[in-house]
């Protein structure tokens, strides 16, 4: 059987599962729509629509404090006639998540991950397939529910991934506005911009040694340019700069406290006033501190940083939600080869899975039941930001010992100790 | 997990062997800088970004409060009471040098008294038969006017009960002077009613200033040094008139309210009996405005925990116990209206007592009707015979004005009325007084405030309002000073508004009790970690360069 035959059939069958989930259980997309999970306060599809009716009978979607996203998100939907509204963005989202899967193929196919331009890995040779990496990703439930709940989260992940095959191919302009578009729709990929121009940098300038900073700087410019385009074509589009403080500012002050699988919401609940705007600060530094200690240390490995920092922003944003885990999840089996060193992984897969049992069970009781409080909710997040960082911490140790096996091949398969 | 205690053993000499054999291999300079780079990266996070944001989050903003005139208003600038008291005389059989004859003897009669120590009081002739006019611009607290009446053969002084004139009848055989000596002292006579008229307004406002902590009490009646056999009486007259006025507003909401333990009376004409009984007062009480509603209803008994009322047999009347008027209201039951817009509420109760509960009244005094201070008043109608379904106008005129004598005493009136804009007046000149007081030491608290507690930030809003509180004092004595006593009241209610806004504003409060311990506890559970990791790094780095800098 031929490799294309292959992708055919395993997309085909990822797109019927969500398409039988669609139309065999019509209320499901709702249902999912609706739990904090799935639906934060900036990718809601529910407030996306709510902002599209405001918008399409020309009231400003920004007003009343529900809709806090880019407009021209706006634009794209409203398109959309309404009357096939369900059915064409079912298929718009069912598209969105092959086409992930597409960019993830790709990314699996350059064999970067472990085999980089200046770092070769000993334990290279063993990988998954592609197609084995995409239907990870694809068969995830993580992912199957957030097509479902339907998040324009979605989007960005698509462009995240994009970003990351353009720039694996050489594309590093394609790259660079896909990111731009990634930032622009959510904010926090613009965090990626320096591991993924250091992983362009590295793939454009084959075999020269040494960072050539114009190249970086020429396409942070570009960057910002794309950016300040997109901005301005929101400004074309609905008239005014207000879109700047409900969507960028509500993720910058966190103005909307909606619980969500995220470490933000109930520690600014119980926050006094007035040390507010030092710990958004904090919280934010923090997220952002990691791109330069990681990208310093693991700098012969710019793929693995970018992956690191999708993972480590799918727990540190303000509004994380599974979407956001499952991309990196997508991503994380291309370093199948790190594994065997990996250490505690009974630990953060019970954590994991511990977490999206209780998760939904903890928030019943809390919402609906009443028979909790908010401490259950956020006890459960916790347990899952700590699985993630476990996870994510680990995966970082396995590559510095990969690495340093490089240097002391003897040593290879055996335990180490301090010294 | 069973250990094979021999296998272990082995195991810890094997790992001791390698100890002494192996020595860690160096470390190739790539990742030794690679290392010190991203502590670098991590500390210029710190150091570059972090550090500012902390100063430019948690810096306290303190607007500048002008602390030195706050606290002069609070401590004696606010007792000037420079008052004016402008006597106006209409005499227009007199002549000029006649008048000035009588002003002379009022006085010097006035002068032994001590009632007008604190206010300045001054003349204007503003008719006379020859004379010159003299106008003052300031407003008149009494006009005097002279009658001749020749049968008269001792001057009368009595006050007009409409408006602020006091009428002096005299014969103008009591002008003539034997060598300067007067047969009757008509000046004396003015002078001891001046002195009857004015003495209530002296007295409270020597209260005032000596209740107030930051005045000057050594001339003050109520000084606590002060041995006058009265002092006690008079102190706790006052006292009881402070405590049951309630504070000026510009606003006041009236509601009255029939309550009835019966079926009847199922109406009541009170709209008109308000219009003719009570309407002239509340109109004619210029200083504030007033809201009124009534409410009626039935079968709503007396209070559970009050005793049941008990016949007099002698009297034949039934008695409240005095104890037991707290008690009379069903505080519980009663729907009594809390306070509705923006004044403060007075309510008042009509009560028509069952059938064989009558008449009701009190213990001791035998009345019916009684002020409960600061809240309101309660009649009781004792109505002779069959109460009638509606009762009339006429049935309510007596309540009523039971009601607008309570309403008085209520807004601040003395207890024995004299003329009504007479009152008016004295009533502005004191709550002036008191709002500046009240205001003055709002303000000094507040620099007290600022002064002492260095951590608490001042919002540019405060410090605006105090200005503004200060410049609406100054305004306040200014005008009152000259005379002007309604603009002068204004000024105070706006100076004593804004000082309290000032003083309780939200984010200064807040504040206040946030020790500096307790900042440890909110940096701390975060901040801690990442900073010992941070710091801990950070010294290994510094220790591991220092002996290869020495080799």
């Amino acid at each position: 059987m031929g490799r294309l035959l292959q992708q055919v059939l395993l997309f085909a069958a990822a797109a019927l599962l969500r398409l039988i989930l669609f139309l065999v259980f019509p209320s499901l997309p709702d249902f999912f729509t609706g739990r904090v999970e799935v639906s934060t306060p900036v990718t809601s599809f529910k407030r996306l629509q709510e902002g599209l009716f405001l918008y399409t009978r020309n009231v400003s979607p920004y007003d009343g404090g529900v809709f806090y996203q880019p407009p021209l998100l706006l634009t794209l939907f409203s398109f959309i006639p309404d009357s096939i509204f369900t059915t064409v963005t079912a298929l718009l989202y069912i598209g969105l998540d092959l086409a992930s899967a597409q960019a993830l193929i790709e990314i699996a196919d350059s064999k970067l991950s472990g085999h980089e331009l200046f770092y070769k890995s000993p334990r290279r040779h063993s990988r998954w397939g592609s197609l084995a990496v995409a239907a990870a990703f694809l068969f995830n439930p993580l992912t199957v529910i957030s097509c479902l709940g339907r998040p324009t989260s979605i989007f960005s992940n698509y462009a995240i991934l994009l970003a990351i095959s353009k720039a694996i191919q050489g594309k590093t302009g394609n790259a660079i506005i896909a990111l731009s578009m990634a930032a622009y729709q959510s904010m926090y990929p613009a965090i990626l911009l320096l591991p993924l121009l250091l992983l362009a940098h590295d793939v454009s300038t084959q075999g020269i040694i040494g960072t050539d900073t114009g190249f970086l700087v020429r396409h942070a410019a570009l960057f910002f340019g794309a950016i300040s385009a997109l901005f301005g074509l929101s400004y074309l589009v609905t008239g005014s700069w207000e879109f700047f403080a409900s969507t960028y500012g509500n993720q910058l002050l966190l103005v909307d406290l909606t619980p969500n699988i995220g470490l933000w919401w109930y520690f600014f609940i119980e926050m006094f006033d007035s040390f507010r705007e030092f710990f958004l600060g904090v919280f934010w530094l923090h997220l952002l501190s990691y791109v330069g200690g990681l990208s310093v240390r693991l700098r012969t490995q710019p793929l693995f940083v970018t992956i690191t920092m999708v993972g480590l922003i799918a727990v540190f944003i303000p509004y994380p939600s599974i979407s956001n885990a499952s991309i990196y999840l997508g991503l994380f089996p291309l370093y199948k080869h790190i594994f065997p060193l990996m250490r505690t992984t009974f630990i953060y897969t019970t954590a994991l899975l511990y977490s999206i049992v209780l998760g939904p069970a903890f928030y019943y009781l809390w919402i609906y039941a009443g028979s909790g409080n908010a401490n259950f909710f956020y006890a459960i997040t916790l347990v899952w930001g700590l699985g993630f960082s476990l996870l994510i911490g680990d995966s970082i140790w396995a590559t510095l010992r990969d690495e340093w096996e490089v240097t002391r091949p003897e040593m290879k398969d055996k335990p180490i100790r301090q010294i | 997990m069973e250990i094979n205690p021999k296998q272990s053993a082995s195991f810890v000499a094997r790992t001791l062997q390698n100890k002494e054999s192996k020595q860690p291999p160096a470390e190739d300079t790539a990742t030794v800088k690679a290392k010190a780079r991203v502590i670098f990266s991590f500390w210029s996070v710190v150091l570059f970004l972090g550090l500012p944001l902390w100063l430019w989050t948690t810096s306290i903003h303190r607007a500048n409060l002008p602390v030195q005139e706050m606290l002069a208003w609070a401590n004696g600038k606010a007792c000037e009471v420079d008052v004016p008291l402008l006597f106006d005389i209409k005499a227009p059989k007199l002549t000029h040098s006649e008048a000035q004859d009588i002003i002379r003897g009022t006085s010097h009669a006035i002068s032994s008294s001590k009632n007008f120590d604190i206010q300045r009081v001054q003349w204007q002739l503003s008719e006379t038969l020859d004379g010159p006019r003299s106008r003052n611009s300031e407003e008149v607290a009494l006009s005097i006017e002279f009658l001749e009446d020749s049968s008269s053969s001792a001057p009368i002084a009595q006050l007009l009960l409409q408006s602020k004139t006091l009428l002096v009848q005299y014969s103008p055989a009591m002008l003539r002077s034997n060598f300067g000596v007067y047969s009757v002292d008509i000046g004396k006579v003015i002078g001891e009613k001046l002195d009857e008229i004015f003495v209530e307004e002296q007295l409270s406002i020597e209260y005032l200033l000596a209740s107030y902590s930051g005045c000057n009490k050594q001339l003050s009646r109520f000084s606590s040094t002060g041995n006058n056999a009265d002092h006690f009486e008079l102190s706790a007259k006052q006292a009881r008139r402070r405590t049951r006025s309630l504070k000026y507003a510009p606003t006041y909401h009236i509601s009255i309210s029939l309550f009835t333990p019966g079926p009847v009376p199922t109406s009541w004409d009170i709209e008109a009996a308000i219009s003719e009984y009570l309407l002239p007062l509340l109109e004619s009480y210029s200083i504030s405005n007033f809201t009124v509603d009534t409410q009626l209803q039935l079968y709503a008994p007396f209070s559970p925990s009050m005793r049941s009322p008990e016949f007099d047999w002698i009297k034949q009347q039934w008695i409240i116990r005095e104890e037991d008027l707290g008690g009379f209201m069903d505080t519980a039951n009663w729907p009594l209206s809390p306070n509705i817009g923006a004044g403060p509420t007075l309510n008042f109760i009509l009560y028509v007592p069952d059938e064989s509960l009558r008449p009701l009244v009190i213990n001791g005094s035998g009345d019916h009707s009684w002020i409960i201070p600061q809240w309101g008043g309660v009649s009781i109608l004792n109505h002779v015979g069959r109460i009638p379904t509606i009762l009339s106008k006429e049935h309510l005129r007596p309540v009523l004005l039971t009601f607008s004598r309570q309403l008085l005493s209520l807004l601040g009136a003395s207890d024995n009325p004299t003329s009504f804009p007479q009152q008016l007046q004295m009533l502005t000149r004191i709550h002036t007084l008191s709002l500046i007081l009240s205001a003055s030491s709002t303000l000094g608290s507040l620099a007290q405030l600022a002064e002492s507690l260095a951590t608490i930030p001042i919002p540019e809003e405060v410090a605006l309002r105090v200005t503004r509180a200060l410049d609406h004092l100054q305004m306040a004595q200014r005008n009152s000073h000259a005379g002007r006593f309604r603009s002068a009241l204004e000024y105070a209610r706006l100076a004593k508004a804004e000082a309290e806004k000032a003083f309780f504003e939200k984010d200064m409060v807040s504040q206040v009790y946030f020790p500096d311990e307790h900042k440890v506890a909110v940096y701390l559970p975060l901040l801690g970690p990442i900073g010992v990791t941070l710091l801990a790094s950070l010294f290994k780095e510094i220790k591991k360069r220092r002996p290869t800098k020495s080799q």
